[in-house]
């Protein structure tokens, strides 16, 4: 078989593996219409589902059948071939889910897809007027969310391909192993996943909270994702024991799952010494009063709300979900710019969360410190640096720090160009910084830019912001090298 | 099943490829970096990077719950010492191990729980084997 051959082998077997996916989107495209057992008065909607879901399958299934012509025994994938098929299955999740909102609610395409980038990237920033839209469309946006955060390739691993190698996981922007295996691995993740989003609507539904409310928010709290059913998201309760539960899903969604399972497994002490976990915490610790002394005493003079207020915000902020209790336009420019910084840094790697990511801004503060204390030793000393990830010591080479630093110079150079964007619609410095770095951070969180007469630029900018955001850059690149170079090639060897 | 592999070279990583796209999960420890580097792109296991002769590193390869160990070095010494370890300080279960030298299988005589596959004593019964079903006539 020569080199042309094996390619076009492996085409077909990424035809197959996308095709598979996509259907999978059908079938999760189909789902909120069990909401029509409780509310059937939405049955009229139920057409819009109907048809983009069979859509979604049956699109899969050509692509399917197109790929088992090929009878060739399955080979192993790659990263970049996995990349192909991670940026090709969301892409087709993405035009199938804004279907419904284009037919059904009378959205343009260039809106439905604002808000469906929104919901499967986990971002939260949204177009709908949720007072008015039908309860099948709310509970599809949850839906979605919760399926991102796993992401589609951890699903497609978990359940549906018969893949065992690392290069599908990777390309999604994962690299934790929980178990030795990765199915075994994405089995754990699903199941730890499914199991807090289960807790969290249980503790909503005790808080409270409507059953309806508490499905939907339970859901995008943990997938860290912050699509509200209510305009004023959390805010609309004005109920302490919520803002609890919020709070704690939210944390809960930013861990990266294999913390989660050393923890669940009993080792305490393992989950404290984490790098992202001591991170998480210390600069928790030392922002809180900073801006609620330093900047939030005039609006909340009172100490107890200025601290539940301020600590709800910077948790949602961390951790990416982009539920507020608070309107961002009246605060002080200090305490969005706070905001702002902890929207860059995101979550945890591995976890549902945005954001350059804790571990790569722990890792680069960890270098410098260690770059100045080599400097200060014996010549000829030998040391290791190392840190704590997932249950053991990570020795850090040079090769790593680099890689770290390349992604941290790259998130903020599409930081910039993004907030360029912004600045020449005219929007103040601050805004643009606010509303871009929640889009690529995938927060949600909005200084009120975002909106049905946004200039379409803008929403554009920000629909590659989230998406970029969410798979990570690189592998987006590899996939579009791979298949430029692939073509080339193909089309040079006819025969 | 979970497997702890102990040496990563030609024999150890076509195991661990194998039995890793099998659906096992699969613990790979070896002592030099490079390699892991023969373990084939879809193992998905863990790497471990160490000397096997530690207690502590059969420890973090997790060796205390494997249900089977195999020990597949290039060093006769070494495998028989590990397979000791793992048999008295962690209790395994079972424990396949390679031999080089055929002089050494009569180590494992008397040993339960631990099976040995010597390379040179298969390669020879083959031959003979081929032989025999041949009829190859001595003249």
């Amino acid at each position: 078989m020569n080199y042309k051959d094996l390619l076009v082998s492996r085409y077909f077997l990424i035809f197959k593996y996308t095709g598979m996916i996509i259907m999978f989107a059908g079938a999760a495209i189909l789902s909120p219409l069990f909401v029509l057992f409780a509310y059937p008065e939405e049955a009229n909607y139920s057409f819009y589902f109907i048809s983009a879901g069979g859509l979604a399958v049956l699109t899969g299934l050509l692509l399917y059948i197109y790929g088992i012509k090929n009878k060739k025994e399955d080979v192993e994938l790659s990263l970049n071939e996995g990349s192909i098929i991670v940026i090709f299955s969301w892409l087709g999740a993405i035009v199938f889910s804004a279907v419904p909102f284009v037919s059904g609610l009378n959205m343009s395409w260039s809106h439905a897809v604002f808000e469906v980038v929104s919901g499967w990237t986990t971002t939260g920033l949204s177009l709908v007027d949720v007072t008015e839209a039908p309860r099948i469309f709310l509970l599809w946006r949850s839906i979605m969310q919760f399926f991102g955060g796993a992401g589609l390739a951890v699903i497609a691993l978990s359940y549906l391909l018969p893949v065992h190698g690392m290069g599908l996981y990777m390309a999604e922007a994962r690299s934790d192993k929980l178990l030795p295996h990765v199915k075994r691995s994405t089995l754990m993740i699903m199941r730890i996943y499914t199991f807090y989003t289960l807790v969290g609507v249980f503790l909503y539904y005790i808080s409270g909270m409507g059953l309806f409310d508490s499905i939907n928010h339970s859901m995008a709290a943990i997938s860290t994702g912050g699509f509200s059913t209510q305009a004023d998201s959390i805010g609309h309760y004005n109920s302490l024991s919520i803002e609890i539960v919020t709070i704690i899903l939210m944390f809960l969604g930013t861990i990266n799952f294999a913390t989660h399972y050393t923890l669940l497994k009993g080792k305490v002490k393992t989950f404290f010494k984490n790098a992202e976990i001591r991170f998480m915490i210390t600069s928790l610790l030392l922002l809180t009063p900073v801006i609620m002394f330093f900047s939030l005493d005039i609006i909340y003079p009172y100490l107890g709300e200025n601290l539940r207020q301020s600590f709800f915000q910077l948790v949602t902020a961390l951790s990416t979900t982009g539920f507020s209790t608070i309107s961002f336009t009246g605060w002080p420019a200090f305490a969005n710019f706070i905001i702002i910084l902890l929207m860059l840094v995101g979550g945890g790697t591995g976890s549902t969360a945005g954001g350059i990511k804790q571990y790569r801004v722990y890792l680069i503060i960890k270098s410098i410190y260690w770059e100045i204390k080599e400097q200060f030793l014996p010549r000829r000393h030998v040391s290791s640096n190392y840190l704590w990830r997932g249950e053991s010591k990570f020795y850090v080479k040079s090769e790593h720090v680099q890689r770290v630093a390349n992604y941290i110079i790259l998130y903020l150079l599409t930081f910039f160009v993004g907030v360029g964007i912004f600045t020449a619609h005219g929007y103040t410095l601050l805004e643009s910084m606010f509303e871009f770095g929640s889009a690529l951070g995938t927060v949600g969180l909005s200084i009120g830019i975002t909106g049905l007469d946004t200039p379409l630029m803008v929403i554009w900018t920000e629909i590659i912001g989230m998406f970029l955001g969410r798979l990570e850059f690189l592998i987006i690149l590899y996939a579009a090298i791979k298949l430029f170079k692939d073509g080339i090639y193909i089309s040079r060897h006819k025969n | 099943m979970f497997i702890v592999i102990i040496g990563s070279g030609r024999t150890g990583s076509l195991l661990a490829g194998n039995l890793s796209r099998s659906g096992h999960e699969i613990v790979v420890v070896e002592k030099r970096t490079a390699s892991f580097t023969l373990l084939p792109v879809d193992f998905s296991g863990f790497q471990i990077k160490g000397d096997a002769m530690e207690n502590d590193v059969l420890k973090e390869a997790g060796i205390k719950s494997a249900d089977l160990a195999i020990v597949t070095t290039g060093n006769d010494q070494v495998n028989y010492l590990v397979t000791q370890m793992a048999k008295e300080n962690f209790d395994v279960p079972r424990i396949l191990v390679r031999t080089i030298d055929p002089a050494v299988e009569d180590m494992y005589k008397n040993e339960d729980r631990v099976e040995i596959f010597s390379q040179i004593s298969l390669l020879a019964e083959n031959i003979i084997s081929k032989i025999d079903r041949e009829g190859m006539k001595l003249e």
